[in-house]
C-alpha cells in the first residue's frame, strides 16, 4: 500500500506536468506562428479604421449625430468598428441626420456613390479615400 | 505611468487594509489578501467612478483628488486599527506529500506563466483593441465616457445603433477611470486590466486552495487552471468573462473561509455579498449568477447548518450585496435601455419553451463545447480524482455543495436563457456558450480541488493502513 502511494502521486503529476505544457506550447506557438508573425507590418483593422475616420471627427461639430451611409448590406462588423473609431460622436445607421459618413467597399464606383448622395442633398465636405467621405446636407 | 499606477494600487491597498482587518484569520497570507482585492477594488471605484460622474459632472482633477484622498483616509484607518491585531501564527505547515513532484510542478507552473505571458503579449500586438466584444462593447464604452464626459448618458439614447447598451458599466468604468487618471487614452490600459484578472485569479487560486487545504494542493489546483490556456486567451480580448469568473471564484472562496471560522466572524459573508454584487455590476449574467448564488447557498447552509445559521450569514450577505444592487438599479432605471433577450420575449416564448430540438440542440453543445474549451486537460479530473480520491475532510462539506449547487443553477439558467432566446438559438450558443463557461470554470476547479484529497491527505491514509497492518 505504502509503495503505491508515491506511484499514483507521480503519474497524477506526469499527466498534469504532459497536459499542461502541451497545452500552453501548443496555444502559445499556434498564437505567436499562426496570428502573431503574420500580423507584422500589419496594422490591426481597429487602428485603420480609427485612421480612416480620425481626420473626419476634426470637422465635424462638437456633440453631432453623425449618419451613415455604406453601398453594401447590413454589416455590423463594419458599423460597428466605425461606431468605434467615431466615438464620442454618435453614429446612426442612417442618412437623416445634418452631418453623413460613407463606408463605400465598390471603390469603382465612387463616382455614382457620391452622385447619389448629392441628389440626396448633400453637400461633398472632405473626401478621403473613393470610400470615407463626409457630407452635410445643403441648407436652403 | 505614475497616475496609472495610482489608479490600481491605491484602492488596492485600501481594500487589502480594509481586508487584514476584517478578516484576521488569514493575516499573513499576503497573496490571498491580494489577490482578493483586486475584484473589490477595481469593482468598487467603478461604482464610485459613476457616481461622481451622475452627481459632479466629468471626474476630473477634484475627482482624483477626493477618491485618491478617500482611499489613502481608508487605507490609514484599517491600518491604524489593525496595528494591534496580533497575527494569528501560522499553524504548522503539513509536510510535503512528496518533494520533488511538487518541485516539478512548480517548475510547469513557472515555464505555464512564461508561455502564457508570451501569448497574451502576442494576442495584445496583433489585437491591441481587443476582439469584437471588446470594442463594440466595453472599450467603445469606455471610449464614449472618456471622450464624451459632458453627454456620455446620450448614448443610451440610441440603443437600436449601439449594441449591449443594457450592459452595467463596472468594465467601461474601470478602463474611463485609469484613463481619467492618465488624463489621456492610452490603448494597452484595458489589455493591463484583463492581465491583471487573468493572473489574479490564479493567484487566488493557489493562494486560497494552499490556505485551505496544503501547498501541494494548491499548486495543482493553480497548473490546472493555468492547463486551460482559451481562459488566458481569451483574457487577451479583454472580454468580460474571465473577470467574472474570477469574481465568481472570489465568492466561493469567501465562502469557504466563512464555513471555517469558527469566531462568528460573518466579514466573509458581508465580502461574498460585495462580490456578488459586483459580479451583477459587470455583466448581466451576474444578475442570474447573483440569484443562484443566493439560492445555492440557502440550500447548503440551510441543509448542513440549519435555519439560524443561514439568517445570520443570509444578513451579512445582504449588508454587503445591498450597496452594490442600490447602483445596479440606478443604472437599469436610470440609462439602460431594454434588454433584447427579456424584450424579445411574448408570444413565441411559448412555443420555444414546447420545441424539443431546442432542448436537443443546446444540450449538445453543452457537451461539445465544455470539451472544446477545456480540451485535453478535461482528464486531469477524472484522473486526480481516481489516483487521490475524495477528501474525508467534512468541513468543506458546506463550500462544496454550494458551488456545486451554483454552478448547476447557473448553468441551467444559461441553459433556459437559450431555449427561450429570440435570436437564432445555434448562433447565439455558437457566439456566446464558451465564453459564458469561462464565468465558472475557475470555481468549479476550486471546488474540485476542495473535495479532492489532498496528497498530504492520502499519503497519511496510506502510512496509517500501513502501520495498522503491521501491528
Amino acid at each position: 500500500m505504502n509503495a503505491k502511494y508515491p506511484l499514483k502521486l507521480y503519474i497524477l503529476t506526469a499527466v498534469i506536468v504532459f497536459v499542461s505544457i502541451n497545452a500552453n506550447v501548443f496555444q502559445c506557438l499556434y498564437e505567436v506562428i499562426e496570428e502573431y508573425i503574420p500580423s507584422i507590418g500589419f496594422e490591426d483593422e481597429v487602428s485603420l479604421y480609427d485612421k480612416r475616420y480620425g481626420i473626419l471627427k476634426a470637422l465635424l461639430p462638437p456633440h453631432e449625430l453623425v449618419g451613415y451611409l455604406t453601398d453594401e448590406d447590413y454589416n455590423p462588423r463594419v458599423f460597428n468598428l466605425t461606431q468605434y473609431a467615431m466615438s464620442p460622436f454618435l453614429l446612426t445607421y442612417s442618412i437623416k441626420p445634418r452631418f453623413v459618413i460613407t463606408n463605400f467597399t465598390d471603390y469603382a464606383k465612387s463616382d455614382q456613390r457620391i452622385r447619389y448622395v448629392k441628389d440626396n442633398g448633400f453637400v461633398l465636405i472632405k473626401k478621403v479615400n473613393n470610400s470615407v467621405m463626409l457630407f452635410r446636407r445643403e441648407t436652403r | 505611468m505614475l497616475f496609472l499606477a495610482l489608479s490600481f494600487f491605491a484602492p488596492m491597498l485600501a481594500v487589502f487594509l480594509m481586508i487584514s482587518y476584517l478578516l484576521p484569520d488569514f493575516r499573513h497570507r499576503i497573496l490571498l489578501k491580494l489577490s482578493l482585492s483586486v475584484g473589490l477594488a477595481f469593482g468598487l471605484t467603478s461604482c464610485t467612478f459613476f457616481i461622481w460622474l451622475n452627481l459632479f459632472g466629468p471626474p476630473e482633477t477634484p475627482y482624483l483628488i477626493a477618491e485618491t484622498s478617500l482611499l489613502l483616509i481608508t487605507a490609514l484607518i484599517f491600518g491604524y486599527a489593525g496595528r494591534h491585531k496580533t497575527d494569528i501564527a501560522r499553524e504548522d505547515a503539513v509536510p510535503l506529500a512528496d518533494r520533488n513532484t511538487y518541485y516539478v510542478l512548480l517548475a510547469t507552473f513557472g515555464f505555464t506563466a512564461v508561455s502564457t505571458i508570451i501569448m497574451f503579449i502576442a494576442k495584445y500586438l496583433y489585437l491591441p483593441h481587443g476582439a469584437w466584444d471588446a470594442w463594440t462593447i466595453w472599450n467603445q464604452r469606455a471610449r464614449f465616457i472618456f471622450r464624451g464626459w459632458e453627454r456620455w448618458s446620450e448614448l443610451f439614447s440610441h440603443y437600436k445603433d449601439y449594441p449591449h447598451l443594457d450592459y452595467p458599466l463596472m468594465l467601461s468604468g474601470t478602463i474611463a477611470r485609469a484613463w481619467s487618471y492618465l488624463g489621456q487614452e492610452v490603448l494597452f490600459v484595458p489589455a493591463i486590466i484583463a492581465f491583471i484578472f487573468s493572473f489574479a485569479t490564479v493567484a487566488l487560486m493557489w493562494s486560497s486552495i494552499t490556505h485551505l487545504k496544503t501547498r501541494y494542493q494548491g499548486i495543482l489546483a493553480a497548473v490546472t487552471l493555468m492547463a486551460v490556456p482559451y481562459y488566458i486567451a481569451q483574457s487577451a480580448w479583454q472580454y468580460a468573462d474571465v473577470p467574472m469568473g474570477f469574481l465568481v471564484l472570489s465568492v466561493f472562496v469567501l465562502f469557504a473561509l466563512q464555513d471555517i471560522d469558527s469566531e462568528g466572524n460573518y466579514a466573509y459573508s458581508a465580502l461574498a455579498g460585495t462580490i456578488t454584487g459586483l459580479g451583477a455590476w459587470l455583466k448581466n449574467e451576474g444578475l442570474l449568477i447573483l440569484l443562484c448564488m443566493i439560492l445555492a447557498r440557502a440550500a447548503a447552509v440551510i441543509s448542513t447548518k440549519g435555519w439560524k445559521a443561514y439568517l445570520t450569514e443570509f444578513s451579512s450577505f445582504m449588508k454587503g450585496l445591498l450597496p452594490i444592487v442600490a447602483v445596479i438599479v440606478y443604472f437599469k432605471l436610470r440609462f439602460a435601455p431594454p434588454n433584447d433577450l427579456v424584450s424579445g420575449q411574448g408570444a413565441a416564448t411559448f412555443k420555444r419553451l414546447t420545441d424539443i430540438s431546442r432542448y436537443m440542440v443546446t444540450a449538445e453543445y453543452y457537451i461539445r463545447y465544455f470539451f472544446n474549451v477545456v480540451r485535453l486537460p478535461a482528464i486531469i479530473f477524472p484522473a486526480a480524482l481516481f489516483l487521490l480520491g475524495l477528501s474525508k475532510e467534512k468541513r468543506y462539506k458546506t463550500t462544496v455543495m454550494t458551488a456545486c449547487f451554483a454552478i448547476a443553477l447557473i448553468l441551467s439558467g444559461y441553459y433556459m436563457v437559450y431555449i427561450t432566446t429570440p435570436k437564432n438559438i445555434v448562433l447565439h450558443i455558437e457566439t456566446s456558450y464558451k465564453r459564458l463557461l469561462l464565468h465558472l470554470l475557475p470555481g468549479g476547479i476550486f471546488a474540485f480541488f476542495l473535495a479532492l484529497a489532498s496528497p498530504e491527505e492520502r499519503k497519511q491514509l496510506s502510512e496509517t493502513v500501513n502501520c495498522d497492518s503491521r501491528i
